[in-house]
C-alpha cells in the first residue's frame, strides 16, 4: 500500500470514533436529572405533598362525602351523588399519596437514616405517618411493610397501619431528641425548630389514638397522655405551610375557585349547621349566590380561597377539640368544656374574625358541663366539624364514622351505584391501577374487608 | 456493473445483446418494411444460435431491408447486407462473427507485450450523446488522456494493462476490462437520471436495479408536484406504494407524517428515516398534543425544489445499512447537482390562493339558549350559557339598545315583547376565514468544469393561513459541489442554511384554540361585532370589551372569541438550520474505493408563547418561552470492493462503519400571571420558573454487505450489521443483525414465443432483521427537579417554590435489562415489464415481526414507581402494495401515461403479557388509542351503545339507547387500502396531470360533532330539534323490538331531554366514530411548455401552468376533511376534536430554464 495522505484521516477519524465510542454509560447519563439528592431538596417536596394530599383532592372528596361541600357543575356534582368509583381517587393514591409524599419520605428515612441525620429522619417519620393516616382512614387496608421495596406489595390490615402510624412517631420522638444538626428554610413548616416537631409527633400520636374510640377502650387515656407531653394547653404554633400569593404556590382550594370556578358550594351539612344556629362565621366562609352559597368570591375576601392562606398539618383548633372530646371520655367534663371553648377560640383567631362575634358566639355555646355525655359529644363535634372546614376534611369523615355527628342526610340524588345501601359513604373505592396492575393482593385485601364499596365499613370505625 | 459497456470485440452474453436491441428498437419507433439492423442480427442469433460480436455504435440507426431467404449459408446473408451499410465481418469461428466498420483493422492479439494501441468512445448511457472532456486513466499510473469533443480517445498501453478508469462528472466512474481489447466504447451511467437503470440504494451507492432483492421506489421531483408545497412529505402522498404520507391540516407549516409498511413499534418511533445524500436528517416533530399548535415536522426545512429524486426503501431487508435508525424504512433524498455540460440558471415560482375545502356542517337557526320551564329561552352572551338551545332566531328582535357591547343592534329580545329589528343570523365561518395565499420562488443556479461541479439553490416560501395571521415562511440556501482532486480522489461538499417558522394558532381540546371558540358559536353572536376577515382581525372592537376584558358569546371568559385568539394568544416559531457535509472519496484501485463522510445536522428552533388575561386557559395570563436545540453528527467510513471472476461472476461487497451521534436540548421558561395584560415580557410574569431537558445519544456500527451477480441474471445479495447504542446498558447495548436476498430475471426461461409480451420478469425475495433500541434514560432512576400534584383537577406546583429547590425520584423506574426490539422481515416480490416496456409492474408481499417490544408497563404505585419500560409483546405486519405504470401512448405528439400505487398493511398487536394489555397511547375522556392483543394498532376505545349477545342495541324502557358499563373498541382507524393514481397527458407543448388519492376505510371520531351536538349548534341537533316521533332501532331490555317514538329534544322534558345531551358533552364516543375513506382529486395541473431556443437541444425552456389541489373531495365523513391527525406522533391515529381544517389551493406557476 503507498502512503498516501488520505490514508491517515481515515485512520484518525476512525480512531477517533470508536475511542471516544466506549464511554457508553457516560453518554447515557442524563445530564439535568441527577442520581441522587441532597436532604434538604427532598425535604420540602415532601412537605408540601403531605400537605396537598391533606388540601388537594382528597381533601375536596372527603369534604364532598362530609358535606363540607356540595359539587354544583362538573365532576363534583357527580361526586356529591355518591359517583365515586374507582377512577375518581386514583390520581390522589398514586401520585399524591405512594409515589408522592410517601415515596419521598421514605427515600429520606432510608438516606437519613444511613447519614445519621435524626432531624431528617424524624421529620420524614412525622410526614409519613400523616400520609398513612389518610390512606388508611380512606382504604383500610393499605400496602404498608412492602411498599416502596417490593414490585407489588401486600395490602396490611387496618390495624397494623395504625400500629405503623404510632411507631413512626414514637421513633420521630425518639430521634427529634438525638438530632445535633437541623434544616434550615428547607423545613417549610417549622424552619428547623425541633421543639415544634416533636410537639406535633405527639398530637398527631393523640389524633390517631382518638381515632380508635371505637377499638380500644384506653384511646382517651393515651390522647391526653401524648396531649400532655405536647404540653398542647400552651401551644401557639400550628405546623402551618406557608402557601404564597403566585398560582404556582397557591392554597389548593384557592387554586381550585381559579381554575374551576362555580363547581364547589357550601355543603348542605354545614349550611344547615351553621344557619339553625345563626353562626357568625357563615359569610367568612361562603358566598351567598341564588340558591347556594358558593366557597370562592372572585375579589378573594374570603379566608380558606386566599390564594396565600396558610394550611396546617395539623390546627390548633384541632387540637383543642382532640382535648375536649378525651377529657370528656375522661369524665374530666370541665377540662372537656375549656378545650370545647379554646377550640371554637382558636377557629375565630384563624379565621380572622373580629373578637366581638367571638364573644357573642362562647356565650351562645351550651356549658358541657351541664350537658348530658352524649349531648357533649355532639356539641364538641359539631363545632369541630365546622372548624375543620377546609382544613381537616378527612378528619371530620373520621368523626362522623366513629361517633355519628353531626347529622347528615344522604341527598336526593345519590346514586346507589357504588353505595347499595345509601349510606354517608364509609371509604373510598380502591383506584383503578390497584385492580389492574396489583390484582391478587387487591382481591386479598378486598376480600378481607368483605367488599370495597362506599358503604362498606372498615375496621377502625366499625361501631 | 449494469451496462459497463465493454462491448467491442469481446464475447457479449447473449442477454446483453438483447437489451442493446431493445433500446434501439424503441428509440426508431415503427417502420413498416425496414428493420433495424441489431434486430435483425437478434433474429439470426436466436435461429442460427451463432454470437455476433461489435460496437454498438457501428450497429446503431442502421436499417436494412431483410433478405426473404433466411435458410441460406449465414456468410452469404451477411455479404448481402453488410457491404451496403458500410460494414464488413470476420468469421472468427462458425458460431463467432465480429461485424466493424469497413476498413478497421481488427489485431490479432497474439504478441501480448507490445505496446497497443486503445481506441474508444465515451457515450452518455442515457441519452447516447457523447460525453467530451472525459477523463480516461491508467490505473497507478499518472497516465491518460481525455476524451475529445466527439468523446473518441486513443491512449497507448502495454498489453498487460488490464484496467482503464473512465470518469467523468455527473457520471458513475467506470473501470473497463481492456484486456484483449483495442477499441472500447464506455457508456457512462448519470448519476441522478437514470433512473430505471440505476437506483441510488443504501448509503448513497448506485445499484444496478436488478440487482436489488428488495422492493425500491424511485420518484425523481419532477414528477411530484412539489412546487407551493412547503412539506416534501405532502408531495409523496400517493407516489410510493407501500409509504402512508398524511397532512395533519391545512394549516401553514403543520405537520405531516409518514409510516411506511405499517406500525412496527408500540411505544417507540415509527417514523422513518430521512437520508440526505447519505447524511440523516432529523425528521423530528417536538411537541403537538391533542391541545395545542400543530408543530411542523422538521423535513419542512429542506427546500423541496433542491430535491431531485427520493428514493424509498422499505423494511428491515432494505435498510439493513443504515442500522437500527431505519429500522422503519429510509427515505432517501437526492439533491440536484450540477452537470459540467453546460451552465443552467433555473427560476421557478409559484403564487396560489387557498380556501377551507370542508367544514363542520353547523344550523343556523337557533339562538344561545337553553330549554327552562317547558320551552327554549334565549340566553345572552353575559349567561354564559355555551348552547345554542335557544328559540329561532326569527322570534327574537334587537332592543336597539346603543351600549349593549354584545351586539352592535342591542339586545335580543322576543318578537312578542318587543317591536325592533329583527334578528340576524351570523355565520362565524364566513366572517372568520380569509383567503390563505401562498408564493414559492426557487433560483438555481448549477454547471461545472470537468474537475468542478457546483449547483446552488435559493428558495423562498410564504404561505398565509385561512386564519388570519396564521403564516409559515421559509427562506433556504443549498449548495452542492463536486470537486475531483485528483484521478484518485474525489471531495464533495453539500451545505444548506435555512430560516423557517411563523405564527400558529392553537386548535384541539383547547379553550384558546381557533376551531373550538369558532365552531361553537351561536348563530345570534356575531364574533366580528359588525367587520370580517382581515379588517375585523385588525379592530379590537371585535374582541375587546371597554374594560379591557374578553368579548365572546360566553361573556368575557370561558371559549376564546377566534379574533381574540389570534390577537391575545400569539404563538410564534422560528428555526435556524444548517446541514453540513463533506464526501471523500478515494480510489485505491480498480476495485476498491474509500469513501469518508462526515457531516452535521444542527437546528434551532425558539417558541414564544402568550395568553393574555381574560382568555379562557389561563384567565390571568401566561407565557412561555422555549428554546429547542438539535445537533447530529453522522459519519461513514465505506470501502467497496469490485471483483469480477470470468464473465459470469461479479461481486460488489461493501464494509462500513458508522457513527452517529446527537444531542436534544430543551429550556422552556414559564411565566405564570401578566401583571400588566397585552405585555408579553417575563418580566411582565408574577412567578416565573424554568424546566430543561438534554438527550445525548451515540449509535455505531459495523457492516458489511455482499452482492454477488451471475451473468446479470441471479443476484445473491448478504447483509450483516452489528450496532453499539448508548441508550443501553453494556453487555445488552450491542445487537447484530443479518440479511439475505436473492434477484433472478426468469424471462429466460420463458416461452420465446412469449418474448413479445413479457419482456422482463424479475422475482426476488429476502429475509432480515433489524433492531430497534430504547429512547435514552431508561436504564436509571433519577431524581429531579419536584412537581407536587397527585391532583387531577389541577396544575402540580413545580419546584423550585417557597424559596427552595426540591427534587424528588422520578416515578419511571429504570431497567438496565432493557435490550433493543427485533424486525424479522420476509419479503417476495416481482418486476415485470410488458410489451418493450409499455407496461411496468412491480408487486411486493411482505410480513414483520416486531418482537420485544419496548414499552411502559405499568407499576401500582405502592411500589414507589408508576411506570417501568420491560420489552414485551409484538407487532405483526402483513401486507402487499404494487406500483403499475402504462405507457397508453408514446407519440411524438402525444404521449399517455398512468400510474397505479396501490398500498395494503396490516399492524396487528401481540403477545402483550397480561399487565400490559391495552396500553393506551393517548387518551382523551370518551376516547383512547390503545394497544391490545389480536386487535390493530392503535384500534379506537371508547364509550359504547349497549347490545345484547346478537349484537343489537338495547333500547331503554324510556326509548333511547343504553351504554355500555365498559369502554369498547370502537373504530379501526387504520386504512384498509390506500391507491394513488396519476395520469399525465402530453400533446405538443401542453401537458395535463391528475393526481387521484384514494383511502379505503379507517375510522375518524368526529369528537367535534358530538360536543357541536351537545351544544345544539351542529345542523344535526338544528335540524332533528323539531323530531317528535323517533323510533331508535333496537331492542328493549326485555329483548322486543323497540317501538317506543320518542322526541330528540322535548324543551318540556328540559335540557336533560335533548337526545344529544344523553350522553355526556363528547357523547358517545361510538356514534361519533365514523368511516374517514376518501377520493380526492389530489391534484390536476395543466402546463404549457416554450422553448426559448431551438439550436440548444430545447434545454432553454420556459414552463407556465397552473394546478389546483385538493380539487373534489368525496367522503363520507360529515367533519373537516378527513385527511386530519390532531396528535403529532404518527401513532396516534383517528382523532378529530376541533382541529384546523383542510385546504384546497388553486395555483399558477412558472418554470423558466436558461
Amino acid at each position: 500500500m503507498r502512503y498516501h495522505p488520505a490514508h491517515s484521516i481515515f485512520l484518525g477519524v476512525s480512531l477517533f470514533l470508536s475511542v471516544s465510542a466506549c464511554d457508553w454509560q457516560s453518554i447515557n447519563t442524563d445530564p439535568i436529572r441527577r442520581a441522587e439528592a441532597t436532604l434538604a431538596e427532598q425535604l420540602p417536596v415532601a412537605e408540601a405533598q403531605t400537605v396537598r394530599n391533606l388540601s388537594g383532592q382528597g381533601g375536596r372528596l372527603a369534604g364532598i362525602i362530609i358535606q363540607h361541600f356540595k359539587g354544583i357543575d362538573a365532576q363534583p356534582e357527580s361526586y356529591s351523588a355518591y359517583l365515586i368509583d374507582e377512577q375518581a381517587s386514583n390520581t390522589f393514591w398514586q401520585s399524591g399519596l405512594y409515589t408522592g409524599a410517601m415515596k419521598d419520605c421514605f427515600l429520606i428515612m432510608q438516606q437519613a437514616d444511613a447519614t445519621q441525620d435524626h432531624a431528617y429522619s424524624a421529620i420524614a417519620r412525622i410526614l409519613m405517618a400523616c400520609n398513612l393516616g389518610i390512606l388508611t382512614v380512606c382504604w383500610g387496608d393499605v400496602p404498608y411493610q412492602e411498599a416502596f421495596v417490593e414490585e407489588q406489595p401486600v395490602y396490611d390490615a387496618q390495624e397494623t397501619i395504625y400500629a405503623a402510624i404510632q411507631h413512626l412517631l414514637a421513633e420521630a420522638i425518639d430521634l427529634l431528641a438525638q438530632a445535633d444538626s437541623i434544616p434550615g428554610e428547607d423545613d417549610l413548616i417549622f424552619a428547623g425548630d425541633l421543639s415544634l416537631w416533636k410537639k406535633t409527633a405527639y398530637v398527631l400520636r393523640a389524633r390517631y389514638a382518638l381515632h380508635l374510640t371505637r377499638r380500644d377502650p384506653q384511646a382517651a387515656e393515651r390522647a391526653l397522655s401524648f396531649l400532655a407531653k405536647a404540653n398542647y394547653a400552651d401551644l401557639q404554633t400550628q405546623p402551618d405551610f406557608p402557601y404564597q400569593a403566585a398560582l404556582n404556590e397557591a392554597n389548593p382550594l384557592a387554586l381550585f375557585s381559579i381554575e374551576r370556578p362555580d363547581q364547589l358550594a357550601l355543603g348542605t351539612g354545614l349550611l344547615e349547621l351553621l344557619q339553625d344556629k345563626s353562626d357568625p362565621r357563615l359569610p367568612y366562609l361562603a358566598r351567598s349566590q341564588e340558591r347556594d352559597w358558593l366557597i370562592y368570591d372572585e375579589d378573594s375576601s374570603l379566608f380558606w380561597t386566599r390564594t396565600d392562606t396558610d394550611y396546617p398539618l395539623i390546627s390548633l383548633t384541632e387540637i383543642h377539640f382532640l382535648a375536649a372530646e378525651a377529657h370528656l371520655r375522661q369524665e374530666n367534663l370541665s377540662a372537656a368544656d375549656h378545650s370545647f371553648r379554646e377550640g371554637v377560640r382558636w377557629h375565630f383567631r384563624q379565621m380572622e374574625i373580629p373578637p366581638q362575634h367571638l364573644e357573642q358566639w362562647l356565650l351562645h355555646l351550651p356549658d358541657l358541663r351541664e350537658a348530658t355525655s352524649h349531648d357533649a359529644l355532639r356539641e364538641i363535634i359539631e363545632q369541630k366539624y365546622i372548624a375543620l372546614f377546609a382544613q381537616g376534611s378527612i378528619e371530620a369523615w373520621v368523626d362522623y364514622r366513629r361517633t355519628g355527628f353531626p347529622q347528615l342526610t344522604v341527598p336526593d340524588n345519590a346514586n346507589a351505584s357504588f353505595n347499595p345501601s345509601l349510606v354517608i359513604p364509609r371509604r373510598f373505592l380502591y383506584p383503578i391501577s390497584e385492580r389492574t396492575v396489583n390484582n391478587r393482593h387487591w382481591q386479598a385485601a378486598v376480600d378481607r374487608q368483605g367488599g370495597q364499596l362506599l358503604d362498606q365499613h372498615l375496621w377502625s370505625f366499625f361501631p | 456493473m449494469f451496462l459497463l459497456g465493454l462491448f467491442f470485440l469481446f464475447s457479449i452474453p447473449g442477454r446483453t445483446q438483447e437489451v442493446l436491441g431493445q433500446a434501439s428498437d424503441k428509440a426508431s419507433g415503427q417502420t413498416d418494411s425496414l428493420v433495424q439492423l441489431a434486430d435483425f442480427l437478434k433474429q439470426i442469433r436466436q435461429e442460427k444460435q451463432v454470437s455476433f460480436l461489435y460496437e454498438t455504435g457501428v450497429v446503431r440507426s442502421k436499417v436494412l431491408r431483410p433478405p426473404a431467404n433466411l435458410q441460406r449459408p449465414l456468410r452469404q446473408i451477411l455479404q448481402d447486407i453488410l457491404p451496403g451499410l458500410g460494414l464488413e465481418f470476420i468469421a472468427i469461428d462458425a458460431q463467432n462473427y465480429i461485424i466493424k466498420p469497413e476498413g478497421y483493422s481488427v489485431e490479432t492479439l497474439a504478441d501480448k507485450k507490445a505496446v497497443r494501441l486503445l481506441r474508444g468512445q465515451l457515450i452518455n448511457g442515457v441519452s447516447a450523446e457523447p460525453l467530451p472532456g472525459g477523463s480516461i486513466q491508467l490505473p497507478g499510473l499518472r497516465q491518460g488522456t481525455i476524451s475529445d469533443e466527439q468523446g473518441f480517445f486513443q491512449l497507448e498501453l502495454s498489453a498487460d494493462v488490464e484496467f482503464i478508469r473512465i470518469s467523468y462528472l455527473g457520471f458513475k466512474t467506470e473501470f473497463v476490462d481492456v484486456r484483449d481489447r483495442n477499441q472500447v466504447t464506455v457508456q457512462l451511467t448519470p448519476l441522478i437520471a437514470a433512473l430505471d437503470e440505476v437506483v441510488i440504494s443504501a448509503l448513497g451507492i448506485p445499484v444496478a436495479r436488478q440487482k436489488l432483492a428488495y422492493a425500491h421506489t424511485e420518484r425523481s421531483t419532477e414528477a411530484l408536484a412539489i412546487s407551493g408545497e412547503a412539506n416534501l412529505v405532502n408531495a409523496l402522498r400517493g407516489q410510493v406504494p407501500g409509504l402512508w404520507a398524511m397532512s395533519s391540516s391545512g394549516s401553514p407549516g403543520a405537520m405531516s407524517s409518514m409510516v411506511i409498511r405499517g406500525f412496527s413499534s408500540i411505544t417507540g418511533n415509527n417514523a422513518p428515516l430521512i437520508v440526505l445524500n447519505g447524511m440523516p436528517v432529523d425528521n423530528h416533530v417536538f411537541g403537538g398534543g391533542s391541545n395545542g399548535i400543530a408543530p411542523s415536522n422538521r423535513l419542512i426545512d429542506l427546500n423541496p425544489h433542491d430535491i431531485a429524486s427520493v428514493s424509498v426503501l422499505k423494511g428491515a431487508s432494505a435498510a439493513a445499512l443504515y442500522g437500527i435508525r431505519a429500522a422503519n424504512g429510509v427515505i432517501v433524498l437526492n439533491t440536484r447537482r450540477g452537470s459540467p455540460e453546460q451552465m443552467e440558471v433555473r427560476y421557478s415560482s409559484s403564487i396560489g390562493v387557498q380556501l377551507n375545502n370542508q367544514l363542520p356542517p353547523r344550523q343556523n337557526e337557533y339562538a344561545q339558549g337553553i330549554f327552562r320551564e317547558g320551552k327554549a329561552v334565549y340566553m345572552g352572551p353575559e349567561s354564559r350559557v355555551n348552547s345554542s338551545y335557544g328559540p329561532p332566531l326569527h322570534s327574537l328582535v334587537y332592543d336597539g339598545a346603543s351600549d349593549y357591547p354584545y351586539d352592535q343592534h342591542g339586545r335580543l329580545v322576543p318578537a312578542s315583547q318587543y317591536d325592533g329589528q329583527p334578528a340576524r343570523t351570523y355565520d362565524p365561518y364566513e366572517t372568520f376565514f380569509v383567503p390563505g395565499w401562498t408564493q414559492d420562488h426557487h433560483l438555481q443556479l448549477s454547471g461545472g468544469r470537468q474537475d468542478l461541479t457546483y449547483y446552488l439553490g435559493m428558495g423562498y416560501f410564504r404561505q398565509t393561513g385561512t386564519s388570519p395571521y396564521s403564516s409559515f415562511k421559509r427562506l433556504s440556501l443549498k449548495g452542492v459541489f463536486d470537486l475531483a482532486l485528483s484521478d484518485r480522489m474525489t471531495l464533495s461538499w453539500q451545505t444548506h442554511l435555512s430560516q423557517s417558522g411563523g405564527n400558529r394558532f392553537r386548535r384541539g381540546s383547547m379553550l384558546s384554540g381557533i376551531p373550538l371558540g369558532l365552531f361553537r358559536t351561536p348563530p345570534s353572536f356575531d364574533i366580528g361585532n359588525g367587520l370580517r376577515g382581515k379588517r375585523a382581525a385588525d379592530a379590537p372592537s371585535s374582541y375587546l370589551l371597554a374594560d379591557g376584558s374578553q368579548r365572546a358569546y360566553r361573556g368575557n371568559s370561558r371559549y376564546d372569541n377566534p379574533f381574540w385568539a389570534i390577537n391575545r394568544n400569539p404563538f410564534s416559531d422560528a428555526v435556524m438550520r444548517t446541514l453540513q457535509q463533506l464526501t471523500l472519496t478515494y480510489q485505491w484501485s480498480p476495485q476498491l474505493k474509500l469513501t469518508y463522510r462526515a457531516g452535521g445536522d444542527i437546528y434551532s428552533d425558539r417558541r414564544e408563547d402568550a395568553f393574555d388575561r381574560y382568555s379562557g386557559t389561563h384567565p390571568r395570563g401566561y407565557l412561555e418561552e422555549q428554546d429547542l436545540y438539535f445537533a447530529g453528527l453522522n459519519t461513514d467510513v465505506l470501502l467497496q470492493w469490485q471483483q469480477h471472476w470470468g464473465d459470469s461472476w461479479t461481486l460488489d461487497a461493501l464494509a462500513g462503519y458508522n457513527a452517529f451521534y446527537s444531542l436534544r436540548r430543551s429550556r422552556r421558561t414559564m411565566g405564570e400571571e401578566l401583571r400588566q395584560p397585552g405585555i408579553f415580557q417575563m418580566s411582565n410574569a408574577v412567578s416565573v420558573h424554568q424546566e430543561e431537558a438534554e438527550v445525548h445519544k451515540l449509535v455505531t456500527g459495523v457492516f458489511a454487505d455482499a452482492r454477488l451477480t451471475y451473468q446479470d441474471w441471479l443476484t445473491l445479495n448478504v447483509t450483516a450489521r452489528n450496532d453499539w447504542s448508548s441508550s443501553l446498558e453494556p453487555g445488552y447495548n450491542r445487537f447484530f443483525y443479518p440479511g439475505a436476498g436473492l434477484s433472478v430475471q426468469t424471462k429466460q426461461w420463458l416461452p420465446t414465443a412469449w418474448d413479445k409480451t413479457i419482456s422482463s420478469l424479475r422475482l426476488r425475495a429476502s429475509i432480515a432483521q433489524v433492531g430497534n433500541d430504547a429512547a435514552p434514560y431508561l436504564t436509571n432512576t433519577y431524581y429531579q427537579p419536584g412537581i407536587v400534584d397527585g391532583d387531577y383537577y389541577l396544575p402540580g406546583t413545580q419546584f423550585p417554590a417557597y424559596g427552595v429547590s426540591g427534587m424528588e425520584r422520578s416515578d419511571v423506574k429504570g431497567n438496565k435489562m432493557l435490550r433493543a426490539e427485533r424486525a424479522q422481515t420476509v419479503e417476495l416480490g416481482t418486476e415485470a415489464s410488458f410489451w418493450s416496456n409499455r407496461l411496468t409492474l412491480d408487486v411486493s408481499w411482505f410480513y414483520t415481526k416486531n418482537s420485544g417490544q419496548i414499552l411502559e408497563s405499568t407499576l401500582p404505585a405502592p411500589s414507589g414507581f408508576l411506570r417501568k419500560t420491560i420489552n414485551a409483546g409484538s407487532i405483526l405486519n402483513r401486507g402487499w402494495e404494487a406500483a403499475a405504470t402504462l405507457d397508453w401512448l408514446n407519440g411524438e405528439d402525444l404521449q399517455a401515461q398512468t400510474r397505479l400505487v396501490f398500498t395494503r398493511f396490516n399492524s396487528l398487536v401481540a403477545d402483550l403479557p397480561a399487565d400490559a394489555q391495552g396500553i393506551s397511547l393517548a387518551a382523551f375522556s370518551a376516547l383512547s388509542s390503545v394497544v391490545t392483543n389480536n386487535e390493530p394498532y392503535g384500534v379506537l376505545i371508547g364509550t359504547s351503545y349497549k347490545r345484547n349477545e346478537n349484537g343489537r342495541r338495547i333500547i331503554g324502557y324510556d326509548g333511547f339507547p343504553l351504554v355500555s358499563e365498559q369502554q369498547q373498541i370502537v373504530g379501526d382507524p387504520n386504512p384498509d387500502w390506500l391507491l394513488g393514481l396519476q395520469q399525465h397527458l402530453a400533446w405538443k407543448r401542453w401537458s395535463l396531470d391528475l393526481a387521484l388519492d384514494v383511502k379505503a376505510g379507517g375510522d375518524l371520531w368526529n369528537g367535534t360533532r358530538g360536543v357541536m351536538n351537545y351544544l345544539g349548534i351542529s345542523r344535526e341537533s338544528g335540524e332533528g330539534r323539531t323530531v317528535t316521533d323517533y323510533v331508535f332501532s333496537g331492542v328493549t331490555p326485555d329483548g322486543e323490538e323497540n317501538n317506543k317514538a320518542v322526541a330528540l329534544a322535548d324543551p318540556a322534558a328540559g335540557m336533560r331531554g335533548i337526545y344529544w345531551r344523553r350522553y355526556g358533552f363528547l357523547g358517545l364516543a361510538e356514534a361519533q366514530v365514523e368511516d374517514a375513506s376518501w377520493v380526492k382529486i389530489r391534484s390536476l395541473g395543466i402546463h404549457y411548455t416554450l422553448p426559448l431556443s431551438l439550436w440548444d437541444k430545447g434545454k432553454r425552456r420556459l414552463r407556465i401552468g397552473g394546478m389546483v389541489r385538493n380539487l373534489i373531495l368525496w367522503t363520507p365523513y360529515s367533519g373537516i376533511d378527513p385527511e386530519t391527525s390532531l396528535r403529532s406522533a404518527n401513532e396516534i391515529m383517528g382523532w378529530d376534536y376541533f382541529n384546523s381544517p383542510g385546504v384546497r389551493s388553486l395555483e399558477c406557476h412558472i418554470d423558466l430554464v436558461f
